[in-house]
């Protein structure tokens, strides 16, 4: 069991990030390279300056938000949360001066982003079985929304553990000391979290969290990165 | 279908692969925003008439033989082989879109049904399966641009002839001017003092007088413009001034 918890904490980590940058790099390179198109895809009316409407457009989704205000709003949190989380990662780092303007705990929140990008992901989820999103559905779309449902349940459950139920074994300090030993290329799995009753959701959430990443660069969750462009097309 | 018309076609569909095709093909979410877009959608409410429907279509034969999905695991995103049913189904999403591009409005990544659906006509193009009369019209079109310089003449004619009876008709406002310009650019009004390009009515319907409510409207006016999505603030007396000196 333990080497199976070491495969999946280290080698695996490895292996994700490495799929993820060079998927990434290489299938935005590739795209890149392709001719541009022969005219111009702006839509009328032209707004100026066109760069800020391609901005807002991506960030603020406001045609979502006139045609279907629910799915924008559970869109808004959704995204939200999951740029909350990231930087609620980033703080298991190291201590991050520039990320405690405003005093508080490691991972934002109180459980509460968790908890959010839960529920949001199952209404994304959910709103598939009816029509007409059925009609456009294709497996995919339910496989990696399972996927981010999966990754996101386990990792907040640790955090709701400790927030909301006093659990208090397996925490930040144990994270920190194995991402640092990650990131500086020396790997080592503190006793914590092989050992801790709790380990094995932190392994579920880091393997799933992976498998995510490896399939990043080759499904929609491009979207991430193109979306800006698109817009800047479409505004001229 | 025969693996060689396959293969011609499967040719047809890469040469339209440019950079914004692919960003077009590769990132819809599916998240049917798009839905109530279409204007055969409103009055035949069929999921085939949804445009992210219709792009899926021409996406499912992309999927299949231009993504490593489409060998490997086909299921996963409905890869569909490019066959004589398949042919059917995109004349029938091709030749229900009329091209006017309101989904691209709707769209939050402003996905371009339109132009996926030019792949589509592309290759029932390809595959001779087009509406005929369609592209006998675009070929005598071709045909004529081609050969202008021999119809220019005859128009110019044309027009000279049209010049008598404007000249009947407004003796007064035609006096001493050239009645009908040949040789000036841009769009050019029978109706207007001559040579004077029409106005924008769009331009004239932005910039009536607003009524004045407040700061907020002024900052909701402002760069924040884009977040309400509504039009920028008219230009004031002070940007006029700055750009005519400026200018």
């Amino acid at each position: 069991m333990q080497t199976v918890y070491y495969l999946v904490l280290v080698p695996m980590v490895y292996a994700a990030f490495a799929v993820f940058i060079f998927g990434t790099a290489w299938r935005l390179a590739q795209t890149a390279r392709r001719p541009a198109h022969g005219a111009t895809l702006q839509i009328f009316p032209k707004k100026d300056p066109a760069w800020l409407y391609a901005v807002a457009d991506t960030f603020f989704m406001p045609s979502i938000l006139r045609h279907s205000p629910v799915l924008w709003f559970f869109l808004a949190v959704f995204h939200l949360a999951v740029a909350l989380l990231i930087i609620g990662h980033l703080e298991l780092f190291a201590q991050w001066r520039l990320l405690q303007i405003v005093p508080h705990e490691v991972f934002l929140g109180k459980g509460f982003v968790g908890l959010a990008a839960s529920v949001s992901l199952l209404f994304l989820f959910f709103r598939r079985f009816h029509a007409p999103v059925r009609d456009l559905s294709v497996p995919k779309d339910y496989y990696l929304l399972i996927l981010l449902f999966l990754t996101v349940i386990f990792g907040s459950q640790m955090d709701w553990a400790r927030r909301w139920f006093d659990y208090d074994v397996l925490g930040v300090e144990a994270y920190r000391a194995y991402l640092w030993s990650l990131v500086t290329l020396k790997p080592f799995v503190p006793d914590e979290i092989v050992y801790s009753g709790h380990g094995f959701m932190l392994v579920l959430h880091v393997f799933f969290a992976n498998v995510f990443l490896m399939v990043f660069p080759f499904t929609k969750m491009m979207h991430t990165f193109l979306a800006l462009p698109m817009n800047l097309l479409k505004r001229g | 279908m025969d693996s060689q018309t396959r293969e011609e076609l499967l040719k047809l569909f890469q040469s339209k692969l440019n950079r914004a095709m692919v960003y077009y093909l590769e990132t819809c979410t599916r998240c049917g925003v798009c839905t109530t877009a279409c204007h055969v959608y409103q009055s035949m409410p069929q999921a085939k008439y949804i445009a992210a429907y219709r792009a899926e279509i021409v996406r499912r034969i992309y999927k299949k033989y231009f993504k490593a999905q489409g060998t490997l695991w086909p299921s996963y995103g409905d890869a569909k082989e490019l066959t004589e049913a398949a042919l059917q189904e995109l004349y029938d999403t091709a030749y229900s879109c009329t091209g006017c591009r309101r989904c691209m409005v709707y769209c939050p990544f402003g996905i371009d049904t339109q132009m996926i659906m030019s792949i589509a006509k592309l290759l029932l193009v390809g595959a001779h399966a087009e509406p005929e009369i369609l592209t006998l019209l675009a070929d005598t079109s071709i045909e004529k641009g081609r050969s202008l310089e021999f119809f220019k003449e005859g128009f110019l004619q044309g027009v000279k002839n049209l010049e008598q009876q404007v000249v009947a008709k407004w003796k007064m406002e035609a006096e001493g001017k050239t009645v009908i310009p040949v040789d000036v650019g841009g769009p050019i009004s029978f109706m207007w003092p001559w040579p004077v390009p029409i106005p924008s009515f769009q331009r004239r319907r932005f910039s009536m007088p607003q009524k004045k409510t407040g700061p907020s409207v002024s900052l909701k006016r402002s760069i924040l413009a884009p977040l309400w999505g509504i039009p920028p603030a008219p230009s004031s007396f002070w940007t006029a001034l700055f750009r005519k000196l400026y200018a």
